[in-house]
């Protein structure tokens, strides 16, 4: 009963915030300031995600097994994804270099 | 604003057929997400079973989340014996950046009626948004905007809640110690993605600001950091672009002193 509850307030959560700006402010303008810094939040968030992904492994005392792969198959994502422009070839490039590190090396 | 075609504002068989076409292309475009993702549902349908939730709570939580980080952060919390509201507050911050996504979203999807609008944003997740958006930079009428987006959103929930099915089957067979191998994929992707997405100098340093931050920000409590991370990123963004026009003035004005 209390998980049930639990659930159903995760995805009052999870919703109301996409919900919010779509359905009920779904008619205003943005100011310019605004506008413009949307410009630079796909990159920002993505950064905040991956960042932490790759680095926090190493920086957890370094006794996990996965810092050193990590660190390297990101790396090595980033390198392809500057010369390649398919999403899932660059994906496979890093996963690739991820596992052959985490066998050789790990 | 685009205008659409009168001809696809039809319902005869033409526009059917056409809104077909648009769900598949959006389906279809997911592709890679759709494979990089599969890995995290696995071990997120698998830490379900193991933390105690069980069947119909893993597959409720998933559906109610839509999101392998949430869905994850969650379990962890759950198996940690954190109160509700902590659980609650977790998600709700991990939800913040599908704001900023459905803020950019928004003029996009101002000619739809509101329940397709809350019908789009249920499927809203990070993967569909950076496709959607991108879909949407083309001069595309809103019939083939909205079809194209449920396609995408569709794809990523059947794909979502395939692969919880398919962690809670393998179950305590999906190993502890394979939690990070298999997030590793979805990790891969956004970097690609983030890889593609530095197009100019101002774009380098935002994210770069925000990489900083987000390391920096990390230990604070309910994973603000991506949220301080993503705000921090489009302030520098923005800082950037200031500096660049006054930049540009400065040197207009060197250029031609005698003009002013």
């Amino acid at each position: 009963m209390t998980l049930t509850l639990l659930i159903i307030g995760m995805a009052l959560c999870a919703f109301a915030t996409r919900w919010v700006p779509l359905v009920l402010f779904g008619d205003r303008e943005l100011p310019e300031v605004v506008k413009s810094a949307l410009n630079y939040v796909p990159g920002a968030v993505l950064a905040a995600l991956v960042f932490p992904a790759v680095l926090s492994p190493m920086w957890a005392g370094g006794d996990s097994e996965w810092a050193v792969p990590t660190l390297a198959g990101g790396v090595a994502t980033l390198v392809a994804g500057r010369f390649v422009k398919h999403f899932l070839v660059v994906t496979v490039i890093g996963v690739v270099v991820f596992f052959l590190v985490k066998h050789f090396f790990g | 604003m685009n205008k659409e075609t009168p001809a696809l504002t039809d319902t005869g068989a033409g526009a059917a057929a056409d809104a077909r076409t648009e769900f598949w292309a959006g389906a279809r475009a997911m592709t890679p997400f759709m494979i990089a993702a599969f890995p995290m549902g696995i071990v997120a349908g698998a830490a379900g079973v193991a933390g105690g939730v069980g069947w119909l709570g893993t597959l409720g939580m998933g559906a109610a989340v839509n999101s392998g980080t949430a869905m994850l952060a969650g379990l962890q919390l759950l198996r940690d014996g954190s109160p509700a509201p902590v659980i609650l507050l977790t998600t709700l911050v991990l939800s913040l950046r599908m704001t900023i996504y459905a803020i950019m979203l928004r003029p996009h999807l101002r000619d739809l009626p509101q329940r397709w609008r809350a019908l789009l944003a249920f499927g809203l997740v990070d993967a569909t948004f950076f496709i959607v958006i991108e879909r949407f930079g083309k001069p595309v009428g809103i019939r083939e905007r909205q079809w194209y987006f449920l396609g995408s959103a569709t794809a990523m929930f059947a794909n979502w809640i395939s692969s919880l099915v398919v962690g809670m089957a393998l179950g305590s067979a999906v190993p502890d110690i394979a939690g990070e191998g298999l997030e590793f994929p979805m990790t891969a992707l956004f970097i690609a993605m983030m890889a593609g997405a530095l197009t100019n100098w101002k774009i380098w340093v935002s994210v770069l600001g925000a990489g900083a931050l987000a390391l920096v920000s990390h230990p604070l409590p309910y994973n603000l950091y991506v949220v301080v991370a993503t705000l921090g990123g489009a302030v520098i963004g923005v800082l950037c672009e200031v500096a660049e026009k006054r930049h540009k003035k400065k040197t207009e004005t060197s250029d031609t002193p005698e003009a002013v």
